[in-house]
């Protein structure tokens, strides 16, 4: 009797289960009648055992380096980090803390201090002449006013101011006047007192103390 | 090579154990599947010496996830540990090929060259009863059907892998393959055509011999 093509699918779809033993009771009934009333079905059976046999003879030849025991060991430290409850999520407020960097700390430390420190120096008016000293001086300085006789030069004038250290900050105007800044050291009334002996001025009297020009906006 | 069954109370137990932080049945599970395992990574194509690292990563990775499981199975699928831990052997193995940028390599690894063949199996297949005629006549063929398995798909390589040395059912074969049990049957028969059409050709040209 011969086998038709699906019976002999059917049988070789179920030789490797066979083989390995996982057929279920029906189809192995099926599968052992089959073998008994076809032949050819022995031949299959055969050359598959023998594929079968060589295939799990090969993977035998494989095994590990190291033994199952010393893998274990090594292997469970690895299992005991992946099973701890310690995770990202579950660490500690304070164990976040410790982690941040020392260095970051102490330079947020130190800008904050500089920041607080600037603030009270400003609050309680203290001078921070460091810094004032790039500064013009721009308090009101004391000014003298100059009527220049008109016969005198402005070289003869010049002449005179260099002499007594006096500045000029405004004028001469179409009047004859001009205003001067008092030099440190000196008073209004004794820039004045030395200015009116001289044949160039014709008056001379005491102007409203204004801030030098550096300070003008 | 018998194959180890476990129940699903074992599994069970096991998940019980590991949701109190307990390993000692990972232990157990390490030790009934690390050698066959490493056999699955280094047929796949891993190379031996990446193989023993890569099984010690599937079960970290098992210890990290194994919540996700029980999920698995709370939700009606009911996969075995054996079929789940494979699944994730077989993507490390996956990424190990893409980290290589290669196919499976069985034959090129040290495990499976003429060289080991020559070392190692002579020693262990030279029986007394046995001429070293037969010797040589059998690692010719052991040697041919790694070369002809090497041809097959992942799928069908596989399938034949795990029915003929691991001895997987048609059901855990379907679950892990995530396809029907007819699809498996038919998968190895074409498997099982390939191979027997490869065994039956003569060694080409640039292929070992053992003794050439």
């Amino acid at each position: 009797m011969s086998m038709n093509s699906e019976v002999q699918r059917e049988f070789i779809e179920l030789l490797p289960f066979y083989l390995n033993g996982t057929l279920g009771s029906v189809e192995k009934t099926w599968f052992e009648q089959m073998l008994q009333v076809h032949p050819e079905c022995l031949v299959y059976l055969r050359d598959e055992q023998v594929v079968a046999a060589n295939l799990r003879a090969a993977v035998g030849e494989i095994s590990p380096a190291v033994s199952t025991e010393e893998a274990l060991t090594r292997a469970r430290v690895r299992w005991r980090q992946a099973l701890s409850p310690t995770n990202i999520e579950a660490v500690p407020l304070w164990r976040c803390w410790v982690r941040i960097p020392v260095l970051t700390f102490a330079g947020i430390s130190a800008a904050a201090l500089i920041e607080f420190g600037y603030i009270a120096l400003s609050l309680t008016g203290a001078s921070l002449a460091p810094t004032r000293s790039a500064l013009p001086d721009c308090r009101l300085e004391p000014r003298v006013q100059l009527t220049l006789a008109p016969s005198g030069s402005w070289e003869d004038v010049l002449l005179l101011l260099r002499r007594h250290g006096l500045v000029l900050r405004a004028g001469p105007n179409e009047n004859g006047q001009i205003w001067l800044a008092v030099p440190e050291g000196q008073t209004s009334e004794q820039v004045l007192t030395s200015v009116q002996a001289s044949h160039l001025v014709q008056m001379a009297e005491m102007a409203a103390p204004k801030k030098s020009p550096e300070c003008q906006p | 090579m018998a194959r180890s069954i476990r129940t699903k109370a074992q599994d069970a137990e096991l998940l019980n154990q590991l949701s109190v932080g307990n390993d000692k049945g990972l232990s157990v599970l390490y030790q009934t599947y690390r050698v066959s395992f490493f056999r699955t990574a280094v047929f796949k194509g891993v190379p031996a010496a990446d193989a023993e690292e890569l099984v010690d990563d599937v079960f970290v990775d098992f210890a990290r996830q194994w919540q996700q499981f029980r999920g698995q199975n709370g939700e009606g699928t009911s996969t075995s540990l054996e079929t789940y831990l494979t699944r994730i052997l077989y993507n490390k193995c996956a990424d190990v090929f893409r980290k290589l940028k290669r196919d499976s390599t069985f034959f090129e690894d040290p495990v499976y060259s003429d060289d080991a063949s020559n070392n190692g199996e002579c020693e262990q297949l030279g029986v007394d009863d046995e001429t070293p005629e037969r010797v040589v006549a059998r690692m010719q063929v052991r040697l041919k059907l790694r070369r002809c398995l090497e041809r097959l798909p992942s799928v069908q390589s596989d399938a034949y892998y795990l029915a003929y040395v691991e001895d997987w059912t048609m059901t855990e074969l379907s679950e892990l393959h995530d396809c029907s049990p007819n699809t498996i049957k038919s998968r190895l028969r074409i498997a099982r055509e390939s191979l027997m059409r490869c065994m039956s050709l003569p060694f080409k040209k640039g292929e070992h011999h053992v003794h050439e």
